[in-house]
């Protein structure tokens, strides 16, 4: 009883922080502390939210879809390079500052170059979103794999068992924790990918219509669009919490 | 006649020899144990014998096969249970079945007869963070022996109990002797306790020094052995006397 109690306070205490910070914010911009056109109310931000719901997820649909082809595709490659960086320690000394200097490249230099090159379709965005995304996953993965139980390795191999049935049946389940971690952080990474390589070119997506409505200086709308964004990441890495305990029932405990 | 010989085996690293001229054998529904101190080379020649490293000289003799530096063709259990955790218990145990390449659900099929007999009844679905202590080493004495009936039928053991707390330890005894004749194992097991060796082997090979070597053979004498209260007579002290002076 008092550990239930003990988690719903848990639960509540970051939304009575946002609450406040909400009734702070609507203060300072109702009394006319910082003008309406530098911040908006809360209260003119939902009603954009409500107002403009049809087209919001209109948008949200474009640059979901991106985020989606990204992420499936980052992640292909972000497992294909965890595993070959732990077949090889040849490939891993290759390929593994590659990978790092990928991500010091900052996102906003390369994707208009990346419209330079593939045009204002679906491809330069899908091609930024697997660029931010493969790393956590792939860097995860391989931690996961070297995690394994050396012991364990070792009573495989007195059974017999081959390289790849090491992988199948220690490796790649016993990572299956990191690689939830790591997939929590390139969805969100997925969701801010595709809103930047929008602001940049495009034709529809939330992004785009950050761009539209930034240039005319409907900030309220702008606001709109940055909530929105927030809410459909919580609400993926939400989504990928609920998979986590599904595909891991020995985790609850 | 011997199942298992261990023919003057000797292992060297960097130069220096770790284990030298070992020579042991198991024969039929025999439990041997190994006896030395930490470090002495003891799980180096587990190693050996599992086929996991290859002696500089000496065979590995199973039945009338050499299988020295062959793995796959002894089981072998560990110190740690070394269930995976997210595998339920009749999957660990049916796992030797599926590394042979049986079908996930011919491999459940196959291993659930024998949860009874190893005192794992309705543990089938649990995963191995929902038993004890005691229930995890029986689960993975069970994956060792799955594993042992496609082979050669010998179990190689090392330090099974040793995470166990003492009253567990002694109820773990009972229950492996009870295995032992209940399913004819012959095994062969690493301890360094003592008591341990004579409470639970026919024979015991003493190893001592740098670099290990096998210093005395003990045969326990079965009729003594199955005395009441065995531990707490004089021919268990006097076994455990002269083991104490030999190593």
């Amino acid at each position: 009883m008092k550990r239930k109690l003990q988690n719903t306070t848990n639960k509540l205490i970051p939304l009575v922080v946002i609450l406040v910070l909400l009734i702070i914010w609507q203060g300072v911009s109702s009394f006319g502390l910082i003008p309406k056109y530098m911040l908006p109310a809360p209260s003119d931000i939902g009603k954009v939210l409500v107002g403009d719901f049809p087209l919001l997820m209109e948008n949200a649909k474009v640059t979901i879809l991106e985020a989606f082809i990204g992420l499936v595709l980052g992640i292909a490659a972000g497992f294909i390079m965890a595993v070959l960086m732990d077949c090889s320690q040849f490939i891993y000394n290759a390929l593994y500052p590659l990978m790092v200097i990928t991500q010091t490249i900052p996102t906003v230099a390369i994707a208009p170059l990346l419209v330079l090159w593939f045009g204002y379709g679906i491809a330069p965005k899908v091609i930024l979103i697997v660029i931010v995304t493969f790393f956590p996953i792939a860097v995860s993965l391989l931690e996961g794999f070297r995690m394994a139980d050396s012991d364990m390795i070792r009573l495989m191999k007195t059974m017999g068992a081959s390289k790849i049935q090491i992988f199948i049946f220690v490796k790649l389940p016993g990572s299956i924790g990191q690689f939830f971690a790591s997939l929590k952080i390139a969805i969100s990474y997925a969701i801010v990918g595709a809103v930047i390589s929008e602001w940049l070119g495009g034709f529809s997506g939330l992004g785009v219509y950050m761009t539209k409505v930034r240039k005319a200086y409907s900030f309220d709308k702008m606001f709109a669009v940055i909530f929105w964004v927030s809410a459909i990441s919580l609400i993926l890495i939400k989504c990928v919490g609920v998979l986590q305990k599904k595909c891991m029932p020995w985790e609850e405990k | 006649m011997a199942k298992l010989v261990v023919e003057n085996v000797t292992i060297a690293y960097e130069n220096k020899n770790v284990v030298e001229d070992i020579s042991i054998n198991v024969s039929e529904n025999e439990v041997v144990s190994l006896l030395g101190v930490s470090g002495v080379g003891k799980t180096t020649l587990f190693n050996i014998i599992a086929g996991l490293l290859k002696p500089d000289t000496g065979k590995i003799i199973l039945g009338d096969e050499d299988i020295t530096g062959t793995s796959g063709r002894l089981s072998y259990m560990l110190q740690k249970d070394l269930l995976l955790p997210y595998r339920t218990i009749e999957d660990n145990v049916s796992l030797p079945l599926r590394i042979k390449g049986m079908k996930k659900k011919e491999a459940r099929e196959r291993v659930q007869g024998y949860f009874a007999v190893f005192g794992l009844e309705n543990t089938q679905k649990l995963y191995p963070h929902q038993l004890s202590g005691g229930m995890k080493q029986r689960a993975a004495l069970l994956r060792t022996y799955i594993f042992s009936r496609n082979v050669k039928e010998i179990i190689l053991l090392d330090e099974p109990f040793s995470a166990l707390d003492e009253l567990t330890k002694k109820e773990m005894y009972d229950w492996y002797l009870e295995m032992v004749k209940k399913l004819n194992l012959s095994t062969l097991f690493i301890t360094h306790s003592i008591d341990e060796a004579i409470l639970l082997s026919d024979r015991i090979y003493l190893m001592s020094g740098v670099p290990g070597r096998i210093v005395e053979e003990i045969v326990i004498d079965k009729t003594e052995k199955e005395a009441p209260d065995f531990e707490l007579t004089e021919e268990f002290l006097a076994y455990k006397k002269r083991i104490i002076n030999c190593l």
